[in-house]
Parts: structure tokens; C-alpha cells; sequence
């Protein structure tokens, strides 16, 4: 028990540094970059005086660890700090824009996995045979397509020349169809290779033999059997693809103009914003370390071997 | 046998019957179905960075924000300046040094209370104190009396709050608690005191920055919370009111059914503005009928558009008080001196202005000089420049480099401007054929470009552009030429060029209480820095082009405003 609570501890502690690591690298990255944040919010027609009064405000006169620790200190109270851009309060710009992004990446994970376990079950069963084959040269195209192509692909010819789904925008539910769709062929691809490696594997097994000696019918084998165990190495790479979906899909969130995290951060990086461009990659960080945790817990959950 | 090939066979018919949709069609025709009827949709790339009249400075916004918050006067349909919430053009005492306002009957703000002068006593200040970090206190601080010693005390005061250490200086800044030179004598009548006599207060005035707002509506919050939450909440006496703001998503303004000047009531009903579209897709959202008005048309559409005689009548074009330039830096070699400036003047023949012209597709024309061609009463004295080389070549050679000048030359640009990059890789093929042979563009996002051109000795040359902020030529003129633009970073003067002469002459310009001989001294000005000295290449003037829908009316290109949304309606056909 005394052993489990320090694995914890330690986990909770790599995950900690692990993001102080990463604020504070991107907080020397955005300081170190030659453009000057205060010309990037006051615009190109503001006097001297209006720029060193920002400045002032913005603390940026302060050494840069006296800024650093400001801003951690604010984080530590729950305060993101505020753009000085859009004047947003950055935590409430994140919530704001998060649900865009969840449904968005819930549709792609959708049509991943409705699209590739399936397939990569099917392939993995009809291994070496023409079907295999096909299958793995369209996921290979799949994965291969530039997300930015694609959506901008489906894009024009479902949306502005078809005109059977909206070109762009998030007014209706049907909105999400086409940059889910973006995600998920892309993603389709991969899942089912993935799936596909895997099963290979587990099919090879002696207790899949053993339950096709029992004779267990092929949809039990392959679906209660084999796919079960076939599946714990994907849920890693599932969730650590789902915490970069949920941090932002800045491709597809900009092609389509959805308003989530992804054209959030793109929008806080062109214009300078250094309290939103903390925030947003703060929040990725957070999602990435909380899905490893996750994956770690379900790990165990999923086979009790694993300790 | 069959369910085997389903998969690969639905995927390859996806990609075939994709591929297939790629092929080039005839252009559809205008839409006639798709509008909203009273609500007029247009589509922008970023989200506004704020609503507040005393912060909104990007070209988008100020249009929107101007239909929410009116300023004391405005523009006729050309550049004529009108009287708005004054019910006349001010009283302007001998000296000019004075402007009286007298302030229309029955002004309301939307929250319904009566508009007064002390409002734009309390406005006006709020732009000059320094922490709303105004753009429009810049246009101000030296012009209105007293408005310095506020800024400079509020300044010191702010660093009084937050135990900051005051400078010698600082301990020298006399308390002013207001703004000497605004005052409201009575209820509707408003004065402003100047330093001294400058004619383009009343365009100054005329812009965005100084509609007055409620103090109430602003009081009301925290004093930290003040400035953010009134960004996203104005309040104005415009016909426009605030109903939606979801950022990165959409706008909504609403038409005020309280509006108090019920004559001139706007037709629509409200205006929408939906964010995140990037050019392309929003070309696409019009043509389906999403969008009623369209900017900034990709390339490839617009020469599509343009040939199309079905869409031609829906075209809208004026030449804008905008220009990009060629800034040579006058304090680099090769340019530096008076060797330099023969140099300088090779480079007014080396660029063919004319194939810039037509590779942007009619977004800009060939430019003349600094102050482009839809200023009132200016009459420019600058000829133009035509594209010889060869006496470019003869230039340089004058100036010793008859075999070519050797320095590696960093041509920066903004890979944010439209046609930016391409149009500067242009001016680098010009540069080499004439003799510049190491010229590389630098092209960097907007805010490196603006740290790096406006640092001394750092970027030899770079092409950008300068919009109008009020139809003046000292807009241009003083702000981009004058010595006293010149700072040691974010600089104005790009070229850093320095000449007592053209100084005096914008000074004395500025002071000028005669129209046409203020023009004349700023087109002597111009001469001196366009053609004597050759501290700038104009390039080219911008053209903009804009696309209606059929059931818009009543649009035309503002040469100030853009388009003033007020003035349009929904006519479905």
C-alpha cells in the first residue's frame, strides 16, 4: 500500500516539473523571439509614450525571473492572467473555446475508431490476402494526406460546390461533420494499421488457438479474444492523441473557422500574446501529463498484470 | 466476394469522386437566394481586439465601432468633414487656438441617458490618461492644452500607487488633476483649447477615438476591470447597439429601436461579423450566399470574378488613401551621405512599378509620391518616376559603383501583407538587373518586421505600407518624414531620413491657417523627400476592391470609413 501511495507521489511530482519544464521554456521561447509584444498590441501608430506605459503595465521593464515568477505565482492561485491583446481573461477564454474543440475531436476520435478497429480486425484476419492489401495502401493514403489538403479538399467540393453542408463556421451541428471528417480520415488510417499490427500478433497466440480449438465461433475469437488484449497498446497512443486533439487542432480548427483552442493559440502566436500563448500551452501540457496518468491508471485496470 | 472489396472500394470512390470535383467549372452566377432578410453578414480573418472607441484601432473593427460610437463630426459621402453629434462645424476663435462645439438637442446613449459636454470632458481625459493606453492619446497630447501635464502627472501618480521609485524627473512633474483645455461651459456646449494652431484638429477629432462614451457604463465596474470589461461592452450614441459578442465566432449588433436621431434611422436590422474565415474560405462563403460582402478576394478568384459579366455589376473599386513604399535607410551604406543619396535616386528608376501593378491583380497602382491621390485640395508635385534602367546604371555609376554595388542588402518585409513577399521579390529582381547583387528579402511575420525596421542601422531597406488615419497629407507627410518620428526603436521613419529643410516646411505647414498654401508647403515637402533626396520609393497606391451580393444596397467604398454599414440595406431581388 506504502509502496502504491509513493508510485503516486511520484507520478504527481514527475508531472509537476514536467510542467513547470514546459512554462518555463516556452516563457523564455516567447521572450527570446526579436519581436516586441507591446508594438504587436498597440498597434504601428503608437507614440513612444503609449508604448512605455505598456510596457510598464505589462511588467515586461522587470528582469525576466522576476516576470517568470509572477506569472507562476499567479498560476499557482489559479490566475492565467489576463491578454492584454483581447482583453480576455485567459482561463475564461479556454473554457470558452473548449467545447468547440471537444466535440470537434470527439467526432474525429468517432470516425477512428467506428472506421479503423473494424478495418484493422478485418485486415488482421485476411492477412497476405488482396483485401490486406487494398486496405493498407488507402490507410497508407489516409495517413499520408495533409490535414491542411484535405479539409481544404472536402472543404470545396462537399461544402462550396455540392453546397450540402456548410462551408465554414460553427452555426449549426452539421458543422462539425466535415472538419470530423477531416480528422477522422486521417486518423482511420492509422488506427486501422495500428490495430491491424497488434491483432497480427495476438492471433498468433496459443490461447486464440485454444479458443478456436474449443470451438468458439470466429466473431468471439477474434472481438472477445484477440481484440481485447489487442487493444491496450492503442489505448496509449488513443489517449495521448485525444490530449493533443483536446489541447487544439489548429489545422482543421482554421480551415474550417470553429472557434477552439487550436486557432486560439495560432491567433495568440500572431499576434504576440504572451498570456494566451502561456495559457494555451499550459493547457496542452496539462492535457498531455493528465492523459499519461490516465493511461497508466486504465493500464492497470484493463490487465491486473501490469504493475 | 463483393463485401470483401466494400471498404477499398467506398475509400477509392471518395477519393476519386474528389479528385474529379477538382476540375475547373464555368463561375456560378451571383447567388439569389441565401440573404437574411435586415441582417447584413461579413466575414473577417481575426477576431476584434476590442469594441472600446478609445482602443479599436484595426481597419475592421473601426467601421463596426463607429456605428456603436459616434464622434462630434464625421464624413460626408466623400472626405468632407460633417457635423454629427455638433449641430454645426465648430466656432474657431482668431488664433485657432479655440474650437467651440455646440452639441445637438437630444443625443442619447443607448442606456438611454442625454448626451452632454461634460461626457466629452470625461472621454476626452480618459483617452489621455495614460492607462487606458489609448492610440488616439498620441494624436492629442501635444495638441490640446494641458493634456501633456495630465498624461505626465497621471503617470506619476500610477507609479505613486505602485510604490515605484520616481525618477529626478518625475519629482519635477506639477499636479494636474484635469485637462486644462476641455471644458463644458454649459450643458451643450463644449470647448477645446489648443497649444497652438494646427487645421488637422477637426479631422483628428473626426476619428473613433473621441465619440464620447458614459461615464456611468465604465464606473460601474471595478477600477481594474474598468478597461476589459468595457471593451466588450460599449456603450455609444450610435444606431448600432451590442447584442453578441462570442469571441473568435461571431459579432452581432443590433439596431437601436431608441435611437435618437429616428430620421436617419439605418434600414438593417443588424449586423453580423463571423470570425476565423481566412480569404479564401470567406470567397467561398459568398459565393454560396453566406456572406453579403466580400474583401480581399484570393487572387485566382478575383480574375474569375472580374471576367464574368454576370458579377462585374457587383464590383465596387476605389483607389484608397494607403500606399507601400521602398523605405531606404538613410543612415546605411550604400545610402548614407550624399554618395548615398545618388544611390538612392538609382533606385526611384530601378523598379517597374507598372508589372508590380499588374502581378497584384488591380490591388494596387503605380504610385507617384508619399501622399496618395485622393487626399482633399493636395495636388501633388512629385511627377512620378519612370522605370529606367539604364539611367539607374548611370546613377550608380556617378556614385562609384559602375561594376554594381557589392554590399549584401537584407530587403525586409511582412509576410502578413498581402502580395507583400512577392512584390518585394520583384523589387529584388529590379535591384540585381540594375547592379544590387546580394539583395535577400527578409520576409518575417508583422511584429518582427516592425522591430527590425524600426531599430537605427538595422534594416537597409523594407518595403510596407502606411494607411490614412484622417485625410491629410501630414498624416503621411509628418508622421513617416518628419525628424521627429525618428525614435530609437518602433520608428515611424523608416528611412531614419533627417532634413532641417522638409522639417520646417511640415512645420510650418502645420501651422498654416490658409488651406491652399498649407498644401502647397506639404507638396514642396514631398518633392523634397521623394525626388531631391530620394528617401523613399513609392511603389504603389492601394486599390480596394470589394464584392456585394445583388440584394445588398446602397454600397459604396468610403474613402475614410470603408464602408459605413449604417447606409446599407437588404434588397432581396
Amino acid at each position: 500500500m506504502t509502496r502504491r501511495i509513493l508510485r503516486i507521489l511520484n507520478r504527481l511530482v514527475q508531472s509537476v516539473v514536467t510542467l513547470l519544464g514546459v512554462s518555463m521554456l516556452v516563457f523564455v521561447i516567447t521572450h527570446a523571439i526579436p519581436a516586441d509584444p507591446v508594438a504587436a498590441i498597440t498597434g504601428p501608430k503608437a507614440d513612444k509614450a503609449t508604448r512605455d506605459r505598456m510596457r510598464q503595465e505589462l511588467g515586461l521593464n522587470d528582469p525576466l525571473w522576476v516576470q517568470y515568477g509572477r506569472y507562476l505565482w499567479g498560476v499557482l492561485r489559479g490566475d492565467l492572467g489576463t491578454s492584454p491583446v483581447t482583453h480576455e481573461r485567459v482561463t475564461e477564454a479556454i473554457l470558452i473555446r473548449f467545447p468547440s474543440t471537444l466535440f470537434l475531436s470527439l467526432g474525429g476520435v468517432a470516425i477512428w475508431l467506428i472506421v479503423g478497429v473494424p478495418v484493422g480486425v478485418l485486415t488482421a484476419r485476411h492477412r497476405g490476402k488482396p483485401i490486406d492489401w487494398l486496405t493498407l495502401i488507402l490507410a497508407m493514403i489516409g495517413i499520408s494526406l495533409p490535414t491542411f489538403w484535405l479539409g481544404r479538399l472536402l472543404q470545396y467540393q462537399i461544402a462550396y460546390r455540392d453546397g450540402v453542408l456548410p462551408v465554414a463556421g460553427f452555426f449549426r451541428w452539421d458543422s462539425l461533420v466535415l472538419p470530423s471528417l477531416t480528422l477522422g480520415i486521417v486518423g482511420a488510417g492509422y488506427y486501422a494499421r495500428l490495430v491491424h499490427s497488434n491483432m497480427v500478433e495476438v492471433l498468433n497466440q496459443d490461447y486464440i488457438r485454444a479458443a478456436r480449438a474449443r470451438g468458439l465461433s470466429e466473431p468471439v475469437v477474434l472481438f472477445k479474444h484477440a481484440l481485447r488484449n489487442a487493444l491496450i497498446p492503442v489505448l496509449t497512443v488513443l489517449a495521448l492523441d485525444i490530449a493533443g486533439l483536446l489541447a487544439g487542432v489548429v489545422f482543421t480548427e482554421s480551415i474550417f473557422a470553429l472557434p477552439g483552442l487550436g486557432a486560439l493559440a495560432l491567433q495568440a502566436v500572431l499576434t504576440m500574446d504572451v498570456p494566451m500563448i502561456m495559457g494555451t500551452v499550459l493547457f496542452a501540457a496539462v492535457m498531455v501529463v493528465g492523459a499519461n496518468i490516465v493511461v497508466d491508471f486504465v493500464y492497470r485496470l484493463v490487465d491486473p498484470r501490469i504493475q | 466476394m463483393a463485401h470483401r472489396f466494400a471498404v477499398p472500394a467506398t475509400g477509392l470512390a471518395l477519393i476519386l469522386g474528389l479528385l474529379a470535383g477538382c476540375q475547373q467549372d464555368a463561375t456560378p452566377p451571383p447567388p439569389t437566394t441565401g440573404w437574411v432578410p435586415g441582417t447584413l453578414r461579413f466575414g473577417a480573418h481575426a477576431d476584434f481586439k476590442s469594441l472600446d472607441p478609445a482602443l479599436a484601432n484595426d481597419t475592421d473593427s473601426i467601421p463596426f465601432v463607429r456605428t456603436m460610437c459616434q464622434s462630434l463630426l464625421d464624413y460626408d459621402d466623400g472626405v468632407n468633414l460633417v457635423p454629427l453629434l455638433a449641430e454645426s462645424m465648430p466656432d474657431v476663435s482668431a488664433d485657432g487656438m479655440t474650437y467651440t462645439f455646440h452639441l445637438r438637442k437630444g443625443v442619447r446613449f443607448s442606456n438611454g441617458r442625454e448626451l452632454t459636454s461634460e461626457d466629452f470632458v470625461y472621454s476626452w481625459t480618459r483617452v489621455l490618461d495614460p492607462a487606458t493606453v489609448s492610440p488616439g492619446q498620441s494624436y492629442v497630447k501635444d495638441l490640446i492644452a494641458g493634456a501633456k501635464e495630465y498624461s505626465d502627472w497621471r503617470s506619476v501618480e500610477d507609479k505613486q500607487k505602485a510604490h515605484q521609485d520616481l525618477t529626478a524627473e518625475d519629482q519635477q512633474v506639477p499636479r494636474a488633476d484635469a485637462v486644462s483645455g476641455l471644458s463644458a461651459p454649459d450643458a451643450r456646449r463644449f470647448q477645446v483649447k489648443l497649444t497652438h494652431a494646427d487645421q488637422t484638429f477637426p479631422y483628428v477629432i473626426a476619428m473613433t477615438y473621441f465619440a464620447p462614451v458614459p461615464r456611468e457604463e465604465i464606473e460601474k465596474y471595478p477600477q481594474e476591470e474598468r478597461k476589459d470589461q468595457f471593451t466588450a461592452h460599449p456603450v455609444g450614441t450610435g444606431p448600432f447597439v451590442l447584442k453578441e459578442w462570442r469571441r473568435s465566432l461571431r459579432l452581432r449588433l443590433e439596431r437601436d429601436p431608441h435611437y435618437w436621431d429616428a430620421e436617419h434611422a439605418p434600414a438593417l436590422q443588424a449586423l453580423e461579423v463571423r470570425f476565423g474565415l481566412d480569404d479564401l474560405t470567406k470567397q467561398m462563403m459568398f459565393e454560396r450566399g453566406e456572406l453579403d460582402l466580400m474583401n480581399r478576394i484570393p487572387s485566382a478568384a478575383y480574375v474569375r470574378l472580374k471576367h464574368d459579366p454576370r458579377w462585374q455589376p457587383c464590383f465596387e473599386k476605389l483607389v484608397f488613401n494607403g500606399a507601400f513604399y521602398l523605405w531606404i535607410n538613410c543612415e546605411m551604406e550604400p545610402f548614407a551621405g550624399e554618395k548615398g543619396r545618388l544611390v538612392r535616386r538609382a533606385l526611384r528608376y530601378a523598379i517597374d512599378k507598372e508589372r508590380i501593378a499588374q502581378v497584384s491583380n488591380d490591388r494596387y497602382v503605380p504610385a507617384k509620391g508619399v501622399v496618395p491621390p485622393q487626399m482633399p485640395g493636395y495636388k501633388s508635385q512629385v511627377l512620378g518616376c519612370p522605370y529606367d534602367p539604364k539611367a539607374a546604371k548611370r546613377l550608380l555609376a556617378e556614385a562609384g559603383y559602375a561594376d554594381g554595388v557589392p554590399d549584401s542588402l537584407a530587403l525586409w518585409v511582412s509576410n502578413e501583407e498581402s502580395s507583400g513577399e512577392r512584390i518585394a521579390e520583384v523589387i529584388q529582381q529590379d535591384l540585381k538587373a540594375v547592379g544590387f547583387r546580394k539583395v535577400e528579402v527578409n520576409a518575417v511575420n508583422f511584429d518582427v518586421y516592425q522591430a527590425m525596421t524600426g531599430k537605427h542601422k538595422t534594416a537597409p531597406l523594407c518595403y510596407g505600407g502606411w494607411y490614412q488615419d484622417y485625410p491629410d497629407p501630414s498624416d503621411f507627410l509628418y508622421q513617416l518624414f518628419s525628424s521627429n518620428s525618428i525614435t530609437d526603436s518602433d520608428c515611424n521613419n523608416l528611412s531614419f531620413y533627417h532634413s532641417d529643410k522638409a522639417d520646417e516646411l511640415m512645420d510650418q505647414a502645420g501651422k498654416e491657417h490658409d488651406p491652399a498654401k498649407r498644401m502647397e508647403q506639404y507638396a514642396e515637402a514631398e518633392k523634397r523627400i521623394v525626388e531631391e533626396d530620394a528617401a523613399v520609393v513609392p511603389v504603389v497606391d492601394v486599390q480596394e476592391i470589394w464584392l456585394r451580393q445583388t440584394w445588398v444596397t446602397g454600397f459604396h467604398i468610403h474613402p475614410v470609413w470603408l464602408v459605413k454599414y449604417d447606409k446599407l440595406s437588404i434588397t432581396p431581388p
